[in-house]
C-alpha cells in the first residue's frame, strides 16, 4: 500500500495542518469557558517522531555529537550513567520551524484571531529557545504590522502556563504547538468540545495554500452499512464545512463577494438545522437539546438545502 | 435564480468509502443547484491511487500549488484513523 495522502500532500505542499471544531448551541464543550472555537496548529515534522533511541545494559558515558561538512566539530556529555538506563536524540531544522512559523501567522491572519505559542524555553534553552526566537524574528520581521492592522496579537508562553490559561480561556484563537504538544493537545481539545465528526482540518502552506477537509476519516463502518442497501445517519458537517471553507478563500482570493456569501449562507443552513434539533445519530447522543429529530443522511442534507434555498432568495 | 459564478478552478481531490458517497450527496444537492461549480478533479480514492502508483496525489498537491486552494474529501491510509 502506498504512503498516506495527506502525508505526500503535506510533503509538497510543506504546509502545517489547523484543526478546529465547528461548535453548536446544543452540544456544550465539557469545559465550560469556552465559547468559541480553539484551532490548534501541530508542527508536523520532527522531535520524538524522527528520534533515534538506545537502551543501555550498564554504566557508561553518553554524548551528543555533531560532524559538521565544514569540519565543525560539538560534542557534549549528556550523562555519565552509573547503571543501565535509555538515551534519545532527536532533532528539527531552522528551515521547517520557519515554514511553521509562517503557516501560522498567516492563517491567524486569514481568520483575524490571536495566536499563541508555547514550547518549555526555561528548560530547553537552545532547543525550545530555537523555536521561540524563529517565531518571534518572522513575527517582528514580516507579520507585526499586519497583526496590528487586524486589530490581533502573537502571544508566547510556556506550554505549561499556556495549558493553564487554554483552559481558563473563552477559546478564538490559534494555538501553534510543537509536535508532541499538538498530538496529545489537539486530542483534549477536539474530545472536550464533543465530537470528531465536527473537527475540519486545514493545510497551509508557508506560502499561501490551502487545502481544506474533514479531520475524520472515512466511516468505514457506515461504509459497510451502506453496501448492504442499509440507510445511514453518516454526519456530514466537516465534509460540508471543507467545501464551504475553500469556497469562501476562493471567493477571498478571487474577490467575489457572493461566493463568500454563499459559503456562508451554506455554513449558516447546516448550524440552523442542527439549533432546529435535526441531527444525525453521533449529535443526538451529545446535544442538550429535548426535542431532537434523528435523520438519516439524506434528510439532513435535504433538510440543509430547503433552509439554504430560503437564504439564498 | 442565476447560479454564482466562479473564476478560477478549486482543486477537488476526491475519496474512499462513505465519505466518497456524501462526497458526491454534499455537491449535488448543496452544490451544483447553486454555484457554477468549476473544479480541477483528481480522484485520491484508493483504486485510482493504485492505478496511478500515487502518481495522482502528486499531480492534486501540485494543482493546489498552482491554483491556491483545494477541498479534500476523507481517504484510506495504511494507519487511518477511522471515525467510529
Amino acid at each position: 500500500m502506498c504512503k498516506s495522502t495527506n502525508g505526500t500532500i503535506r510533503d509538497i505542499l510543506d504546509g502545517t495542518v489547523f484543526r478546529a471544531p465547528i461548535i453548536i448551541d446544543s452540544v456544550k464543550p465539557a469545559v465550560k469557558s469556552w465559547k468559541k472555537p480553539i484551532t490548534i496548529a501541530r508542527h508536523a515534522y520532527g522531535d520524538v517522531y524522527k528520534s533515534v533511541e538506545l537502551r543501555t545494559k550498564g554504566a557508561g558515558v553518553a554524548k551528543l555529537v555533531f560532524e559538521g561538512e565544514n569540519g565543525e566539530r560539538q560534542e557534549v556529555v549528556i550523562q555519565e550513567l552509573k547503571g543501565a538506563g535509555v538515551l534519545q536524540g532527536m532533532h528539527n531544522t531552522e528551515k521547517s520551524i520557519s515554514s511553521f512559523a509562517h503557516s501560522c501567522f498567516k492563517y491567524a491572519l486569514s481568520l483575524k484571531q490571536d495566536l499563541w505559542f508555547s514550547t518549555k524555553d526555561t528548560i530547553s534553552k537552545k532547543y525550545d529557545g530555537c523555536f521561540k526566537e524563529i517565531f518571534e524574528n518572522i513575527f517582528n520581521e514580516y507579520y507585526k504590522q499586519e497583526f496590528e492592522k487586524a486589530g490581533i496579537t502573537y502571544f508566547y508562553t510556556l506550554i505549561d502556563d499556556a495549558v493553564a490559561r487554554v483552559v481558563r480561556s473563552q477559546g478564538g484563537f490559534v494555538w501553534a504547538c510543537k509536535n508532541y504538544d499538538g498530538d496529545v493537545m489537539s486530542d483534549m481539545v477536539s474530545t472536550a468540545f464533543g465530537s470528531l465528526s465536527m473537527m475540519t482540518s486545514v493545510l497551509v502552506s508557508p506560502d499561501g495554500n490551502y487545502e481544506y477537509e474533514a479531520a475524520h476519516g472515512t466511516v468505514t463502518r457506515h461504509y459497510y452499512k451502506y453496501l448492504k442497501g442499509e440507510k445511514t445517519g453518516t454526519n456530514p458537517m466537516a465534509t460540508i464545512f471543507a467545501w464551504s471553507g475553500a469556497l469562501r478563500k476562493r471567493g477571498e482570493l478571487d474577490n467575489l463577494p457572493k461566493l463568500i456569501d454563499y459559503a456562508n449562507k451554506l455554513e449558516k443552513a447546516c448550524i440552523d438545522t442542527l439549533d432546529a434539533g435535526i441531527m444525525t445519530k453521533d449529535l443526538i447522543a451529545l446535544s442538550e437539546n429535548k426535542n431532537t429529530k434523528e435523520v438519516y443522511t439524506d434528510e439532513f442534507i435535504a433538510e440543509i438545502k430547503s433552509r439554504l434555498s430560503a437564504l439564498l432568495a | 435564480m442565476e447560479k454564482i459564478k466562479m473564476t478560477t478552478p478549486l482543486v477537488e481531490m476526491d475519496g474512499d468509502e462513505m465519505t466518497r458517497i456524501l462526497w458526491k450527496d454534499i455537491k449535488e444537492e448543496l452544490i451544483l443547484p447553486f454555484v457554477d461549480l468549476k473544479t480541477e478533479y483528481y480522484d485520491l480514492g484508493l483504486v485510482n491511487r493504485d492505478k496511478t502508483l500515487d502518481q495522482v496525489t502528486i499531480d492534486s498537491a501540485n494543482a493546489t500549488k498552482k491554483y491556491g486552494v483545494a477541498v479534500k474529501c476523507a481517504t484510506i491510509t495504511p494507519n487511518a484513523q477511522r471515525m467510529t
